[in-house]
């Protein structure tokens, strides 16, 4: 203990709580008071008046509005920062811009405010001024929220007495700047006889060998050095101890900052330790979790250049938008060069099943439901016969593997061929804006359909470019898949019934005719077009002759 | 004149299709979210009613850290809900309520509410919470009633310490998805009431039984895991349609199964279920 810095404060034997200065009484009253409150014991009754005056808090910090409301035991307080104007207790007292300073400033109090409760909260508030570089007008502003806060928060809060802001020690400022800190202190106390003890701050402890104390001892960043017998908890904030050999507590010992020296005695209690490093690390990684998060909320609302950030939403908005198409976009040309692909390799069958899908839709959807719902029971049962058949074995991993491609396949080719026959029908629309779509051209109906397909998707994307309901851009979306969902069913059932557009007379042999299907619009039988082939077909008024291809 | 007829159509095709929208329209700019904290200090209450009402997002009931009344945080889309938090006289109501005439998608986005009870008082809980997940951690408070409504949701109920005041029901009726409530017999309650729609129910009976009690569940299509810790007396009865029992470590008299240490056990419990479709199995904690 001669080594301790604290030595400079000479070391006297304690006498109780009448031997207490009266400065140190008045210390000690404050600190009593919060420590009460904060733990919740017997004294707390008189103390909450004080601290508990705040009996509610509202913060509400979002894009368009930055407000607190305080309830207090004899008054309320609400100051809030909305559309441009500043509210005190529902006056109007000024105008902001949204993203000054003087906004930003208010909405970093508000965020820090949303974790804090208590004591921290008022001093926090009370603490808070307005930024240095606000001038004019702002400055003004700023001035009339700080007095405001002051002057609510002091009278009925921190009045006089206690005021535990007088108190020294950079241990007790600390703690008081933190609510969750404080809380977990009041944990570790929690046991401790608060009632009756005594209180030394700053001034070291020294407990000779023949004293006793008859009650709990705490102090605060000061060095205890015990060598006779404490009847009660031993509390320290900050600073030593040292049970030298004869010393004794009965009761438990509480460290908070505090360094136990020397154990040569006996402590009949426990002794707990509060690591101030690992609390305040778990709160402040924790506060500083919720103030990003606040912050990320808030990040688009101020800009420091003064350009108001509701102007720049329905650009946001037009760039998703933007994005979206160029995305579906993209992805339909991807899709129609894997398209003239398949036509260009396998044109023929496309046709059939494309012609197939077009003029018996609902036959093909049927035929695609059950193909979709046999599929599996096909796979299985296909297992079971080869591997009943012995021989059949060695074919069931290409089985396995080959029938799922084939399906799959299958599935695809379908897919293109429901576009086809959907771009045939987008050409014979004879509208100017899809001229370039001709049905002597495989690739342009490929194309056609395609887009057409996207449709829903792309409507829906330049419907979130702004002015729409978002339940719009949803519907669209939906009907997007169900349409995609149709076509895929519908095409798969078409290479299922033209067995991938190897038997065209499931057409061509007048079938089409017997069941033209609800999209038929009477056009000529396909046996009397052969559009693919090099046959003309139906052309609108005026409309030029297509290229023709293979 | 340059502008050809099928052009002029198209273009007042368009207005027209898109004028009634204008009227109506609203910000496509996304969600703008807020965040809502409020704490209360007590002020003398004896009792505390609380009403949560959350219709979607993340839901988060846990003990107050501090000695608080109540603390919570809501984050939320004011263009889509409204928040509530009203408190009177120990009544307490909180969540967030669909404006009206909002026609966006209000499950789009991650809505959350946090809440945290202060112990010390007795709390008459009720929560009804719509889609999403939900963490009911009731460790370390007094509550005197429980009542969980869910509907499409992931719920997860947690009691790590005992109840300290008595319960007469604690009712839980869960729409779809999954429940689990683990330390149910830490719950004080004299009658416990399980309804759950589809999917898959977990209900963890440990804990400190402090009475005898009667648990009544009825499910309707999904899966129903029992977890018994050993030494509860339980004696477990299942009815319903096409609805499979597996057990092990019961006696069987006649339709009903009993713990081996019903006759000899300190605190026993009655389950009765009702399944309509599905599975019921029961475990022991060992």
């Amino acid at each position: 203990m001669s080594d301790s810095p604290s030595d400079r404060v000479a070391r006297r034997p304690l006498d109780g709580p009448a031997s207490v200065g009266p400065r140190v009484r008045i210390r000690q009253v404050g600190l009593v008071a919060v420590l009460a409150v904060l733990t919740g014991s017997v004294m707390a009754g008189t103390v909450r008046a004080q601290v508990g005056s705040v009996v509610a808090k509202e913060v509400v910090v979002g894009s368009s509005e930055a407000s607190l409301r305080l309830e207090l035991v004899d008054r309320d307080l609400a100051i809030s920062l909305h559309g441009g104007v500043v509210d005190i207790d529902g006056r109007e007292v000024g105008r902001f811009e949204a993203g000054s300073t003087l906004d930003t400033a208010w909405r970093q109090l508000l965020a820090s405010a949303v974790a804090m409760d208590g004591t921290a909260l008022v001093r926090a508030l009370i603490d808070w001024t307005p930024p240095e570089d606000l001038d004019g007008p702002d400055r003004e502003l700023g001035e009339t929220i700080d007095g405001a806060l002051e002057s609510t928060l002091a009278s009925s809060t921190l009045g006089d007495p206690p005021r535990p802001v007088d108190m020294d020690g950079e241990l007790v400022r600390s703690l008081l700047s933190r609510s969750d800190r404080l809380g977990d202190l009041s944990e570790v106390l929690a046991g401790a006889d608060l009632d009756h003890m005594i209180l030394r701050i700053d001034e070291d402890v020294y407990v000779a060998g023949d004293e006793e104390l008859g009650t709990t001892l705490l102090a605060i960043d000061a060095d205890v050095d015990i060598e006779g017998t404490v009847r009660g908890d031993l509390i320290v904030l900050g600073g030593t101890l040292a049970l030298g050999e004869g010393g004794r507590v009965t009761g438990d010992v509480y460290l908070a900052e505090a360094r136990l020296l020397s154990n040569e005695g006996v402590i009949e209690g426990s002794v707990s330790e509060l690591s101030s490093d690992e609390v305040e690390a778990a709160d402040e990684e924790r506060r500083e979790s919720l103030r990003d998060e606040i912050r990320a909320e808030v990040a688009d609302q101020p800009s420091e250049r003064g350009v108001s950030w509701r102007l720049l939403r329905p650009f946001r908005a037009i760039g998703r938008g933007i994005g979206g198409l160029l995305t579906i976009g993209v992805n339909v040309a991807i899709l129609g060069l894997l398209g003239w692909l398949l036509v260009y390799f396998a044109g023929d069958h496309l046709a059939v099943v494309a012609e197939t899908a077009r003029r018996s839709p609902g036959r093909a959807a049927m035929v695609g439901v059950a193909g979709t719902f046999l599929v599996l029971p096909v796979w299985l049962l296909g297992t079971l016969a080869l591997v009943l058949t012995i021989v059949g074995i060695f074919a069931v991993p290409f089985w396995l593997v080959l029938f799922p491609i084939a399906v799959v396949l299958a599935a695809c080719f379908g897919f293109y061929g429901a576009a086809s026959g959907i771009g045939e029908h987008v050409a014979r629309w004879h509208h100017p804006w899809v001229q370039w779509v001709r049905s002597s051209n495989p690739y342009t109906l490929v194309s056609a359909g395609l887009v057409a397909l996207a449709a829903p998707f792309l409507l829906a994307s330049i419907v979130e470019m702004g002015l729409f309901f978002g339940l719009i851009e949803g519907l669209l979306l939906v009907a997007g898949w169900l349409v995609l969902a149709s076509a895929g069913l519908v095409g798969f059932g078409a290479v299922l019934l033209t067995r991938a557009g190897r038997r065209p007379a499931f057409h061509w042999g007048g079938q089409p005719d017997d069941d033209p299907g609800p999209w038929d619009d009477g056009s000529p039988s396909p046996s009397g077009r052969h559009d693919w082939f090099g046959a003309e077909a139906p052309r609108g008024p005026g409309e030029e002759p297509g290229p023709e291809t293979s | 004149m340059g502008v050809p007829a099928s052009h002029r159509r198209m273009a007042a095709w368009l207005g027209l299709a898109t004028l009634p929208l204008l009227f109506v329209a609203r910000s496509a700019s996304g969600q703008e979210w807020q965040t809502l904290a409020v704490s209360r200090h007590p002020s003398g209450e004896t009792e505390l009613d609380v009403t949560v009402q959350y219709g979607a997002g993340r839901l988060e009931i846990e003990r107050a850290d501090q000695e608080m009344l109540y603390s919570l945080r809501l984050r939320y889309d004011p263009e889509a809900v409204q928040s509530i938090t009203e408190y009177e006289e120990g009544r307490l109501r909180v969540g967030v309520e669909s404006l009206r005439g909002h026609h966006g998608v209000p499950w789009k986005g991650s809505g959350e509410l946090s809440l945290a009870l202060g112990p010390g008082r007795p709390i008459d809980l009720t929560v009804e919470f719509g889609a999403g997940d939900a963490d009911l951690n009731l460790g370390g408070l007094s509550i005197s009633g429980l009542t969980v409504r869910t509907g499409a949701s992931d719920a997860r109920l947690d009691l790590s310490t005992a109840n300290p005041v008595p319960m007469r029901l604690a009712s839980f009726e869960v729409g779809a998805a999954s429940f689990e409530a683990h330390g149910l017999g830490n719950l004080n309650a004299e009658s416990i009431e399980v309804s759950a729609g589809v999917g898959s129910a977990t209900l963890d009976f440990a804990g400190e039984w402090q009475r005898d009690a009667h648990v009544s569940l009825h499910m309707g299509m999904g899966s129903l895991q029992l977890l018994f810790p050993a030494g509860l007396g339980v004696r477990l009865e299942q009815g319903g349609f096409l609805a499979s029992f597996d057990g092990e470590g019961f006696d069987q008299r006649g339709d009903v199964h009993y713990s081996p240490d019903w006759d000899t056990a300190e605190r026993r419990i009655t389950v009765d279920i009702q399944a309509a479709f599905g599975s019921t199995t029961a475990d022991w904690i060992r």
